[in-house]
């Protein structure tokens, strides 16, 4: 910013071409609600690096004396455990999915008969922040609570079965093409992410509702030709993504759909094992599944990114850039909102970026360990390691929305119409954004992106050694994907310590 | 501490008793000088730090070339805004609204209690951000 205070004419410059056409509603670059969180100071982002780094040795000191492969037996099926039994009953579990189905139906009412202020109506609250944020932060704790939860799958469920619809067998459903793999979902996520970080419509409940009704539309459609499982497994976004991010959690759910409806009788297992664990996997993650992991990775980061004084100077070239006005201008005056067509390209260019710094490190660590695998399998196994740094980096991102913006949601209950209810006698409440303060939001967020890289760094390691012949090569093969990591460590890091520029 | 029948001990538990008596008693006499510096510790903490700013707002936006405000943490902090039109300004956060009328300063007083990064923002044309506060933690 040093360069727009030298030379006076460069602010003038780039209100003309940017501001005036961005829209007046949010100066953020955020979704929706702010963030009051301060910047990490620079002793702990330092402290933070160090700690990351220093540990990566340790781990790999450790891996030369031990393999460490039984993680994932260590389990424990909770419902064995007598006073527990409950958590599985048929009576809960569709108690809780009739609950989803209604807050499924209260949404889409408010979007579309409700008050258009998006401050004074339920749905953009409910939806980005209680759940598109807080399903991430339940996921990653508590397993694929998504799996019983989601009103697309309950819905088409209860529709199917009550008028008679066999799940198989007829000319429907047809096969799932294998080579189609998640690039539906892939497709979906690169959508939904757009209209997340940079379009200001989703705010509006009219525009969620609208969502709504074409997203269900397509997923019940979906559903009914190639079959609801298969539809769920490579399609459903939310499905797809909320599993993922379900990889890391302690928790590992399941239910038995023959006991999901009146018989009774015990309805699944719910077992408990390690943290990060259910992100091994022994077959390679096919190239639709690489790509979605590393966008999810790079939509975590590209919201910190927009915020930081490198995204407002390259913002800075680009306005003054004689070789892109015309083209600038004459997009201008087609209608385009230059600002939000910037960011879509960034949009493109850093998941292209992301993958390319993967792809290198995945060929790097073929040629460190002697080729003994292609480079599509490497980067297969390996993916699913990245994941705990995302989700770290995640977390201490969006916490301190998720508790304050978060809390807007008790007025909201009250009146989710905006029309002047006050159904709990909550419409006055103000919200507290003492609950959790800045310097514990610093402590927290340095903690779990340490964490999180620790738990990468040994996931790899335990995945180099399953999957290479012999224990010099597993350990000569971590070390690109040991650089990679603390490289992308660091970057959320940096990213946090930034100071933030809106 | 294991003790076994025996003479020696009958002293050495005589000795122990009166140690651990003297101890009480320290213990007892120090609580009240303990608190008694708490206390003056926080009374020292309860010395209040002012902080006072001058802020102008023109067209817009702010005429100094300012764009965050730092205070720390338990400050009480004075804004005293000018403005050339109506405004209602709005502090993020702590959710404090001010009305200031043409060439009329107002007063935002308030007390620093939450540390973050809050913006302040007019509400005349949406909701520009015309600076920002950063509260620092202690």
């Amino acid at each position: 910013m040093r360069i727009l205070q030298r030379h006076r004419q460069l602010p003038i410059a780039i209100l003309g071409v940017l501001v005036v056409l961005a829209t007046p509603a949010t100066a953020w670059a955020h979704a929706f609600g702010i963030r009051y969180d301060l910047p990490l100071p620079l002793w702990l982002y330092l402290g933070g690096a160090g700690a990351a780094v220093a540990l990566s040795f340790a781990i790999m000191a450790v891996f030369l004396r031990d393999r460490g492969n039984d993680v994932e037996d260590v389990s424990f099926n909770l419902l064995s455990v007598p006073f527990l039994g409950w958590l599985a009953s048929p009576v809960l579990l569709n108690l809780i999915r009739l609950l989803s189905v209604s807050v499924f139906f209260l949404l889409l009412t408010a979007g579309l008969l409700g008050h258009p202020d998006p401050f004074r109506n339920i749905a953009p609250t409910f939806i980005w922040v209680i759940w598109w944020v807080g399903m991430a932060f339940v996921s990653v704790l508590a397993g694929n609570l998504w799996d019983l939860l989601n009103p697309w799958k309950i819905i088409y469920t209860w529709v199917a079965w009550a008028m008679g619809v066999s799940q198989s067998g007829g000319t429907l459903p047809r096969t799932y093409p294998t080579w189609l793999g998640r690039w539906p979902a892939v497709w979906f996520f690169l959508i939904f992410a757009w209209m997340e970080l940079i379009s200001e419509a989703a705010e509006q409940p009219h525009m969620l509702a609208l969502l709504i009704i074409t997203y269900s539309v397509l997923t019940w459609t979906g559903m009914r030709i190639y079959g609801r499982d298969s539809w769920l497994e490579n399609c459903e976004v939310f499905s797809v993504l909320y599993g993922l991010l379900a990889r890391f959690a302690i928790f590992r759910g399941q239910t038995n759909e023959k006991s999901s409806g009146i018989s009774g009788g015990k309805s699944g297992e719910l077992r408990l094992r390690l943290p990060s664990v259910g992100l091994l996997t022994n077959q390679p993650v096919h190239i639709s599944g690489i790509f979605f992991v590393l966008l999810l990775l790079t939509s975590v980061t590209f919201d910190g990114i927009l915020e930081t004084p490198l995204w407002a100077a390259i913002l800075t070239w680009i306005s003054e850039s004689r070789s892109l006005r015309p083209a600038l201008l004459s997009l201008q005056d087609n209608g385009i909102e230059l600002l939000n067509l910037i960011k879509t390209v960034a949009l493109i260019i850093l998941p292209a970026i992301f993958i390319s710094a993967f792809m290198l490190t995945a060929q790097a660590i073929r040629w460190a360990e002697g080729r003994s695998l292609t480079i599509l399998p490497v980067a297969g196994y390996f993916v699913l390691s990245l994941v705990p740094i995302a989700i770290a980096y995640h977390l201490s991102h969006y916490l301190s929305y998720l508790l304050i913006a978060g809390q807007n949601i008790i007025p909201m209950l009250s009146d989710p119409f905006g029309v002047g209810w006050n159904l709990f006698d909550t419409k006055g409440y103000a919200v507290d954004i003492g609950i959790v303060n800045a310097k514990m939001i610093w402590y927290i967020a340095v903690s779990a992106i340490v964490i999180g890289h620790v738990l990468a760094v040994y996931l790899a390691h335990v995945m180099a050694f399953r999957v290479f012949p012999s224990r010099a090569r597993a350990l000569r093969s971590q070390i690109p994907m040991l650089i990679l990591m603390v490289a992308y460590t660091m970057v959320s890091l940096w990213i946090l310590s930034q100071p933030i520029i809106s | 501490m294991n003790s076994t029948a025996n003479p020696q001990n009958g002293i050495e538990s005589g000795r122990e008793s009166r140690r651990r008596c003297l101890l009480a008693l320290a213990t007892l006499v120090m609580c009240p000088m303990i608190s008694a510096i708490a206390k003056a510790d926080e009374a020292s903490n309860k010395i209040l730090v002012h902080r006072k700013f001058k802020l102008d707002v023109r067209d817009g936006e702010i005429v100094a070339d300012i764009k965050t405000i730092r205070v720390n943490e338990g400050e009480a902090v004075e804004i005293i805004w000018t403005s050339d039109r109506r405004t209602e300004l709005h502090l993020h956060g702590y959710n404090i609204l001010l009305q200031v009328k043409p060439n009329r300063p107002a007063t935002m007083g308030f007390l620093a209690q939450t540390a973050g990064r809050f913006p302040i923002g007019a509400h005349m044309f949406g909701h520009n951000t015309l600076i920002i506060l950063e509260v620092f933690p202690k």
